[in-house]
């Protein structure tokens, strides 16, 4: 895994956008809810002997006859949490979707240690695995890499089970974005519910590979679950292909209506897509990336 | 069953590939997905079945089969017992003899094409006319009405029995269908009777001949309807009336009628006689009959020798003489010229190991052992008679068996007499000019012919040849209803024939092509008629059609054919195809609904 020079470029103009106000541990450029010491106005509060002579506000005190003292909002880094499906059927398609989703959230990574942001990494499968715990800094790309490296697609997509403790009892509330093909449809809405209510803000990445969206043409089959192993007998025909067909269609637009209406950011990626174009389109698409 | 192209069944080999495929695209593949749930949410519920899938997928096999097996059937153009039909054949004749008026041909045009109607797209019929085969046995509606469609009035005459075996022969084992106005020989297993009874008079059975050193014309009248009728006789002579008699036929009544011409008629020139009973029926072809009788002046033969002419020669005109047959008048030869040009063409010369003069002009000509027309190609000797023209008008109770020739010259023309070393005696002709030119002379000192019985024969079959039949292009009598063609060359290839129709006093004049020096006269009506080519002026004497009786008109016997129903006449490839079609199509629509 490794990105050419422009396209670093371009992940440095980039920033990952989060709409809640996040409390981080490090000063950062990020607004917080907390008061500190940043150029931002935030309020006035009464004079409490003790506070600092040079933020009290002498018009107001000429006007008033009180003496106020001005208060700054605090800038600090958020904590970003990738979260990687790492199940079986996350390794389906010739260009596979966990090499594309590994490589995005390699992207996404870059871009938090880019802008003094921690980063967070897991791998999702029957559970969820620590991968990577708070890195900082352009210098921790590499071992966020590694880590990123390390993990290896097996096993069940079960959402409940991994999201049912919270995530990694990680202190304050961060940014969480889950790459994943959410082959699981029980699962996911109780998970990302769960996540939200600890006070994470939800980014939901959904990468698909091409042959989920055109499967072969006519004839008998049998068609295994790479996940379970269970096994289904098809002929494949043109009404039953594009029965199929609407159908995908109509589960990512579940999806899609399920992150609207639970205010979460929601894109979808090919992972037969080049990289650059699969943040391009995020990009575009608005919600999880920005230009600083 | 049996098959039009049996080489086609070798399509069926196709049955294997397709099975092949069949089994090559019905192995069932492993294929491996992200996770089931979607695909179990589409998958029909007969899917979760395998038995009916695997028959369904059968059904897919056997479809194709199918559409294989009516393919290759469609080629192959089967023929079972009971279920296709098997082709009919016909032999269509359609009666074109002089009975058939105009209107009668054309109903019996629209009967034929009613018949051909009624059949099949694999029936074949054969189209026959009175002069025989007009199409040979086909399929092709479009042939057989341009075949019927071109049939023209009167062409040729073939007698019924003739034309029977004609049309068997053209269409064996076909059903004959006739179609004609006349009665037909028995066997004709269908017979369509065309025209209506209507009344009709004719005058039948006329002739004419000698009696008593005078011409009489004797003839029937007949009424052939069952009601009285009123008529008149009339006999003209080139427009003029000679006797006009009123008749009063009862009904199919036949009455015999005579005429004595007066020596007058004849003594001079050639009579040009028509005997007409009008009668005014509505078939006038049937009412007259003409006749061209020659002159009864003897003919002027000129003999010309170089001094003294054969003797036996002359003893043989000087009997011929004394009957007034012919008027003998010799010449030497140095006074021919003379004599030509105050006798004109009408004469007939004997030129007595004399050439004539170059070239031959209009006349009759016998050259005996001189130069003439023909080239002499070697001197003979000892020369016998082998054979000659048997059918030759010269030869009528002639005969050469055993008679030497003695010395010869080898001719070079159109035998008439020849030796057992080539043709010594030859004759040509054309309109208005005939000759004869023999090899060797007829004198005794090394021949014999002049002393045969036939000699005498010989020499009046060939004056009398010389001086009427021989000059003419056009035979001098002929039937309504037929078509004259010159059976002689015309004087002058190039000039336009003028034909006059005489009937009595009336005349009727048009116009007629020879090209390539053919003439084509057609005679419709009975009569007299004038046929002028340049300076060539011919009589022909027509005889009326054959009468017909209309009470005799054929009844209707056997059966027309049955028509067939479209359906039944649909082609095979055509179904076939359709079959296939929609076997395809259902193939589609089940694999587009995911059943195969």
């Amino acid at each position: 895994m490794a990105f050419g020079p422009e396209f670093i470029r371009t992940l440095d103009a980039l920033n990952l956008l989060a709409r809640r106000l996040l409390a981080g541990e490090d000063r950062a450029d990020r607004p917080t809810p907390r008061r500190g010491a940043s150029l931002e106005f935030a309020d006035y509060r009464r004079y409490t002997p003790g506070d600092e002579i040079r933020y009290i506000d002498w018009n107001v005190y000429a006007r008033h006859g009180s003496l106020f003292v001005k208060e700054f909002a605090a800038e600090e880094n958020i904590h970003v949490s990738i979260t990687l499906d790492a199940s079986a059927s996350m390794a389906y398609g010739k260009a596979p979707k966990f090499e594309a989703a590994r490589e995005l959230a390699a992207a996404l990574g870059y871009i938090a240690l880019a802008n003094f942001d921690s980063v967070s990494v897991f791998s999702l499968a029957e559970s969820l695995r620590v991968a990577v715990r708070r890195l900082r800094g352009k210098r921790s790309v590499f071992p966020l890499l590694g880590a990123l490296e390390s993990i290896v697609p097996a096993g069940k997509t079960d959402f409940k089970a991994a999201f049912a403790a919270p995530l990694m009892r990680i202190k304050g509330r961060s940014l969480a974005i889950l790459l994943s093909d959410f082959c699981d449809p029980t699962g996911y809405p109780q998970a990302i519910r769960s996540l939200q209510s600890q006070g994470h803000q939800v980014h939901l990445i959904h990468v698909v590979a091409r042959e989920e969206l055109d499967p072969p043409d006519r004839g008998p089959y049998k068609l295994v679950d790479l996940e379970t192993g269970a096994r289904r007998s098809i002929s494949m025909s043109p009404a039953t292909i594009e029965r199929y067909r609407a159908r995908f269609r109509a589960y990512c637009d579940e999806l899609e209506r399920f992150s609207t209406e639970h205010e979460l950011y929601y894109a979808r990626v090919r992972s037969d897509e080049p990289l650059d174009r699969q943040v391009r389109d995020i990009l575009r698409r608005g919600g999880i990336l920005e230009r600083k | 069953v049996t098959f039009t192209h049996p080489q086609a069944l070798w399509l069926l080999a196709l049955a294997a590939p397709i099975v092949l495929a069949h089994l090559y695209r019905g192995r069932v593949r492993l294929l491996e997905v992200p996770a089931l749930f979607l695909w179990e949410q589409v998958m029909p519920a007969e899917d979760l079945r395998h038995g009916f899938r695997r028959l369904r997928h059968l059904a897919g096999l056997l479809v194709a089969l199918a559409a294989l097996a009516v393919l290759t059937s469609a080629v192959a153009d089967p023929t079972v017992k009971g279920i296709t039909r098997d082709p009919r054949r016909f032999a269509l004749v359609i009666d074109s003899s002089p009975e058939m008026t105009p209107d009668r041909l054309a109903e019996a045009k629209d009967r034929a094409r009613e018949i051909l109607a009624r059949l099949g797209r694999r029936d074949a019929a054969a189209i026959l006319d009175g002069g025989g085969v007009v199409e040979p046995s086909t399929s092709d509606r479009d042939r057989r009405d341009r075949a019927v469609k071109r049939i023209p009035r009167t062409r040729g005459a073939l007698a019924p029995q003739a034309l029977l075996e004609e049309a068997r022969a053209a269409a064996p084992g076909a059903e004959l269908i006739v179609l004609s106005c006349r009665p037909w020989p028995a066997g004709v297993p269908t017979l369509i009777p065309i025209g209506a009874p209507k009344a009709n008079g004719a005058v039948v059975d006329a002739r004419i001949g000698i009696e008593a050193g005078r011409h009489v014309i004797r003839a029937s009248a007949v009424n052939l309807s069952d009601a009285a009728m009123d008529a008149r006789l009339d006999v003209w002579n080139r427009g003029q009336s000679l006797r006009s008699d009123a008749l009063r036929l009862a009904p199919r009544e036949r009455r015999e009628v005579s005429y004595q011409l007066e020596p007058n008629v004849t003594n001079e020139r050639f009579a040009a006689l028509e005997v007409r009973l009008r009668a005014g029926d509505p078939r006038p072809e049937d009412d007259a009959a003409g006749f061209i009788i020659p002159s009864t002046k003897p003919i002027v033969v000129v003999l010309v020798a170089e001094k003294d002419p054969d003797q036996h020669l002359l003893a043989a005109l000087d009997l011929q003489e004394q009957t007034r047959v012919i008027k003998v008048e010799p010449v030497v030869a140095a006074q021919v010229e003379a004599v030509r040009s105050r006798l004109g063409k009408s004469a007939v010369y004997i030129f007595d190991r004399v050439a004539p003069p170059k070239p031959l002009s209009d006349g009759g000509y016998l050259i005996i052992g001189a130069d003439g027309p023909a080239a002499r190609t070697r001197a003979l000797d000892g020369v016998k008679i082998v054979d000659w023209d048997r059918d030759s008008p010269l030869h009528r109770y002639v005969d050469y068996a055993d008679v030497k020739a003695g010395r010869a010259w080898a001719l070079k023309g159109d035998a008439l007499v020849t030796s057992d070393r080539g043709p010594v005696a030859v004759w040509g002709r054309r309109q208005g000019l005939a000759w004869i030119q023999f090899g060797f002379s007829f004198g005794v000192e090394t021949g014999d012919f002049a002393l045969t019985p036939s000699f005498p024969v010989f020499l009046r079959n060939a004056i009398q040849w010389l001086a009427e039949e021989g000059r003419r292009a056009f035979p001098g009598s002929a039937r309504a209803g037929e078509t004259l063609a010159n059976a002689a060359p015309l004087a002058d290839p190039d000039a336009e024939l003028k034909v006059t129709e005489v009937q009595g006093s009336a005349t009727k004049t048009s116009s007629a092509l020879a090209p390539g020096g053919e003439a084509r006269v057609a005679v419709s009506q009975p009569g007299l008629l004038k046929i002028e080519a340049g300076t060539q002026v011919e009589w022909v004497g027509v005889a009326g059609a054959a009468p017909v009786d209309l009470s005799t008109l054929p009844k209707a016997a056997g059966t027309l054919p049955d028509p067939i129903p479209w359906w039944r006449d649909l082609p095979w490839v055509l179904v076939a195809g359709a079959i296939v079609i929609v076997l395809l199509a259902i193939e589609w629509i089940l694999y587009q609904r995911g059943w195969i």
